[in-house]
């Protein structure tokens, strides 16, 4: 009785257990002999004359305010005093910049403080992104191509995820001349004596930071 | 109990997987380019605060003012706007003591006092109002932030009057700017 493993066994399932590590071993080592010994005394190298070059492309996004004269606010500059009814237009220039053409660009925001600016999505901040296929005149207006980019959208939608912008183009090189319309709605507000309704959107502020995103396009296999 | 048979499984499925190469695939990445602004852009929106005072004033009552009027004698008081917001109109609500009612109400342009109870500093002309005690009414006139008019009251009784000013979101100046 073999003991060894703790299990108990015959003399002839022994024997059967011998056998099948020295089959076992035998095709290990007849394999290595075929893949060494055989192949290598047939093994040919050809290598090319000039060296083949790889190189990857790159992926880069930038913002800048126009140089419009007179529209060069762009996202730095405070806007106050903003009321229900309101719409600033600030202009923005988005730049893939990169070697590689992108897919998918969204706008995403963050705000802080959160208050009902950023949270309510029927009396708080709208946004609405235009596209120009040239720069926007100082009196907000497209002489080139307009499209829309992003129908008016809440801020607490903006700010709860990357919404998706449509534009005419995110291919390597391509520019995005944007108007970023910032706006609250006309609302129903009432204000009493002087005293602000609860839940106002008056007397409010916030900081918004602006995110752009885009996505390397997708995955191409070249035959040549 | 194992057998002869299981054993024999056993070394060709270990003979098997030492052999047989194992592909694994690299994940598939995708590539992304973020562009954050600058720095954050501070928002701030304004107030639309008019009320009433007996005195000029931009300090906020936060109640309706009650005037002291005396039967068939002119009594001034000042509509003022406290908040930043400009504003088209307001909607005022006088009501005249009991069983009385208002006989005469004027006011005078924006920024101007009355002279006398039927004349404007400067000559300016004046406008005469007829509202209804308790009944609300609008007046488009517009009133800057930081801006008053100056109205006159007549009633027919002796007693507080209580002037109650309104403004909602449709009576204020909006704008669209491209900056």
């Amino acid at each position: 009785m073999n003991k060894t493993l703790g299990i108990s066994l015959g003399k002839a399932a022994t024997a059967t257990l011998i056998k099948v590590a020295i089959a076992g071993v035998a095709v290990l080592g007849g394999t290595a002999l075929v893949s060494s010994s055989v192949f290598a005394s047939l093994t040919a190298t050809a290598t090319n004359t000039s060296g083949g070059s790889v190189s990857t492309g790159t992926l880069s996004l930038t913002q800048a305010a126009s140089g419009v004269a007179g529209i060069t606010g762009g996202f730095t500059t405070a806007i106050t005093a903003m009321g229900p009814g309101d719409t600033v237009n600030r202009y923005i220039n988005l730049t893939n910049g990169g070697t590689l053409d992108a897919i998918n660009p969204t706008l995403q925001i963050a705000a802080t403080p959160s208050n009902a600016l950023t949270t309510s999505a029927g009396a708080g901040v709208q946004v609405t992104v235009k596209n120009c296929t040239i720069d926007w005149t100082s009196a907000g207006a497209c002489t080139g191509v307009q499209t829309t980019a992003l129908l008016a959208t809440s801020a607490s939608v903006l700010s709860g995820g990357a919404a998706p912008l449509t534009l005419p183009s995110t291919l390597a090189g391509a520019v995005s001349h944007l108007q970023i319309g910032i706006s609250l709605p006309t609302g129903s507000e009432n204000v009493l004596n002087g005293v602000l309704p609860g839940g106002t959107i008056q007397g409010l502020s916030t900081a918004i930071t602006w995110t752009f995103n885009e996505t390397e396009r997708t995955g191409t296999t070249t035959n040549s | 109990m194992f057998t002869s048979k299981r054993f024999a499984l056993l070394g060709f499925f270990i003979t098997f997987i030492s052999l047989v190469p194992i592909s694994i695939s690299p994940a598939l990445a995708s590539v992304k380019a973020t562009s954050v602004s600058p720095s954050a852009t501070s928002f701030q929106t304004g107030t639309f605060r008019t009320f009433a005072t007996a005195a000029q004033t931009f300090t906020n009552p936060s109640a309706a003012l009650s005037l002291p009027v005396t039967a068939n004698t002119a009594k001034t008081f000042f509509i003022n706007n406290g908040g930043t917001i400009n504003q088209t109109a307001i909607t005022m609500t006088i009501t005249a003591p009991a069983a009385g009612s208002i006989t005469n109400l004027r006011n005078c342009p924006q920024g101007v006092l009355f002279a006398t109870t039927i004349t404007c500093v400067g000559g300016v002309s004046l406008t005469t109002n007829n509202p209804t005690s308790g009944v609300a009414k609008v007046y488009t006139i517009n009133i800057p932030a930081n801006t008053w008019y100056q109205f006159e009251l007549t009633e027919s009784k002796t007693g507080n009057a209580t002037i109650s000013v309104s403004v909602s979101s449709t009576q204020i100046v909006t704008f669209t700017q491209n900056s």
